[in-house]
């Protein structure tokens, strides 16, 4: 599988530029990391032959937050210089995944989107089921998708606040005058100082 | 909550569900509805009984249980993965649990493999009579649906025996199953799917071929070729549209290699390739297909451990990793990544239902209301699995 990646790194180069793909075949996933803003470009040759992605298997979301060394993702790409020079810039990575019938193989492609209004091309045009996929990730995450034709919320109601995805989400006090958060006895006795004896809770707090 | 909205919207146009035209009516297929299969929303814009637009409105049944799984183990996430599709919840678990396995290079031993087709089979025939009983449910038909529900029932009462509960299992673990078969298993199970095969052939002569039901399945909602690529359709919706396309035989995994079963293929049994019928009947050939593989794995099952050795605290090396597995819904997909400590940082789950539900909008735009009803019922989508 990482030979695919390697070859599709090489030929990806030649039509839209080597600095704009980044070989990732050696990694426990496979996979090639393309710029945010050739990320349409790549999909399109990936459907043609010889690759012939059949469909579009998903499109997941992360963000990077908390991850270990994320700066980790912007220094050794070639496209270093588009993140900016600030230490703190805050990371989302996007995996869409494509899957080829003929050849029986599995193409990942990676991209990693910066910013506090991250946003990247939608491949709704390509194929069918990306519109639902996309609606999710920017439900959850808060990415836009530019040219997508429909993108509004789909597993929350519309008039959510925030993105629970994120690592740093804290949900509002209330919705529509219904408390978000349950009364928690524990908590309760703490805050009046009963201490906790024989509970299994016991060990966690220390 | 306001600064972390993104400002820089293009302009897509307001989305508005309520649009008055004379002569047109919005009809509510409301989240409680006998025929949708589970909490969904269908908002249907009719022009007498032809359906000029249908809207999906998914998302009552949303638990984030992605988000809760970053809190605990990754032990601790196996009982969620039941709750993702409760009719097939073997699947998941088996799912999660080769996903956890690749990542941190665990070996699980052969009869633990076993162990899990078996009840993976099982399951498959259990999912597919529910789907194929509430089919004709939707239609009218009360007996078949009652009929089959007598065999879920048995097939229950095999698995309470192996694992303790009759839908919600949590029996895969990482690194094999948590218990082993008790005494007397293999002739109940065997006696027991003696009698299944003929069940099926009993279903055959009640409906399957009964003037009605075959009027209203063909020649709705066909799906070809290019459409099935074009929305992501998986599993036995795929095969029905003639694409040969199965996990177990194309992408094996576990002790599939060693089984002999066929893959069913649509063939437009009555009327066109693609079409509801099609559908409808490569499930009903896959659960005898099923009885098949349990025999088969019964009989080859060796003896041995059935959980490997594995840490008290599991800590992964940094990474992902992504893992497929054939349910009887289609292709289920974990993608796991984790950043070396004991709580994964990021489960995404992808169900085969998701995609289904997104070619709705496409084919259900100039079709009856009862061609809608029949067109749904056959993509057999479940609710927790959209919405998850």
């Amino acid at each position: 599988m990482s030979n695919v990646h390697s070859e599709i790194t090489k030929e990806l180069g030649s039509v839209i530029g080597s600095d704009r793909v980044f070989d990732r075949s050696q990694q426990l996933l496979p996979s090639i990391e393309v710029h945010p803003e050739s990320l349409y470009d790549c999909i399109a040759f990936l459907k043609k032959k010889p690759y012939e992605a059949s469909y579009l298997d998903s499109i997941n979301g992360t963000d990077l937050l908390s991850f270990p060394g994320p700066e980790i993702h912007r220094k050794d790409v070639p496209w270093s210089s588009w993140y900016g020079t600030d230490e703190k810039i805050r990371l989302y990575m996007l995996v869409y995944q494509l899957v080829s019938l003929e050849h029986n193989k599995e193409y990942i492609v990676k991209a990693v989107l910066h910013g506090n209004n991250p946003f990247i091309a939608s491949i709704d045009s390509l194929f069918g089921n990306a519109n639902w996929l996309e609606r999710e990730i920017y439900d959850l995450l808060g990415i836009d998708f530019l040219n997508s034709r429909d993108l509004r919320r789909i597993m929350l109601p519309e008039d959510w606040e925030g993105f629970p995805m994120r690592k740093d989400y804290k949900e509002n006090e209330k919705y529509w005058d219904m408390p978000t958060t349950r009364f928690n006895p524990l908590e309760a006795m703490k805050q009046r100082g009963i201490a906790l004896k024989n509970s299994i809770l016991k060990d966690k707090e220390d | 909550m306001r600064d972390t909205e993104p400002t820089n919207l293009s302009n897509t146009e307001k989305y508005t569900i309520y649009d008055p035209i004379s002569d047109e009516m919005e009809l509510n297929m409301g989240p409680q509805h006998p025929s949708t299969h589970g909490i969904i929303r269908l908002v249907l814009k009719t022009d007498g009984e032809v359906v000029t637009r249908v809207i999906p409105d998914v998302g009552y049944l949303h638990r984030s249980i992605e988000k809760i799984g970053e809190l605990g183990n990754y032990y601790d996430f196996m009982p969620y993965t039941d709750r993702v599709d409760y009719l097939s919840a073997m699947h998941a678990n088996a799912g999660y649990a080769m996903a956890v396995e690749k990542l941190a290079h665990i070996q699980v031993p052969e009869r633990a493999e076993y162990l899990r087709v078996i009840a993976q089979e099982f399951n498959r025939i259990i999912s597919h009579i529910i789907a194929v009983g509430a089919y004709a449910l939707d239609l009218g038909a009360f007996t078949p649906f009652v009929y089959l529900l007598r065999e879920r029932e048995k097939i229950n009462d095999l698995i309470e025996s192996i694992c303790g509960a009759r839908i919600t299992y949590n029996y895969a673990r990482v690194g094999g199953v948590s218990q082993d078969l008790p005494d007397g298993f293999k002739e109940k199970a065997l006696e027991y799917l003696d009698h299944f095969d003929l069940i099926v052939k009993e279903y055959d002569r009640l409906i399957s071929y009964n003037k009605l039901f075959v009027h209203r399945l063909a020649n709705v909602g066909i799906v070809n070729r290019e459409t099935a690529f074009r929305y992501g359709l998986v599993g036995p919706n795929l095969r029905a549209s003639g694409i040969n396309w199965d996990l177990r035989k194309d992408q094996p995994y576990s002790v599939y290699p060693k089984l002999e079963f066929k893959v069913a293929v649509g063939q437009g049994w009555t009327g066109t390739v693609g079409d509801s019928f099609d559908r409808y009947y490569c499930r009903i050939i896959e659960m005898e297909e099923s009885s098949k593989i349990i025999r088969q794995a019964l009989l080859q099952m060796p003896e041995g451990e059935i959980r490997a050795k594995v840490p008290r605290k599991l800590k992964p090396p940094v990474g992902e990793v992504i893992s497929h597995i054939e349910s009887s819904r289609g292709d289920l997909m974990y993608y796991i990544m984790s950043n070396g400590t004991e709580n994964p940082y990021r489960i995404k789950i992808r169900t085969g239902s998701f995609n289904a539900m997104t070619i709705l909008e496409e084919l259900g735009a100039g079709m009856y209301i009862a061609d809608l009803v029949s067109f749904f019922a056959s993509l057999d989508v479940v609710a927790p699995e959209v919405d998850r």
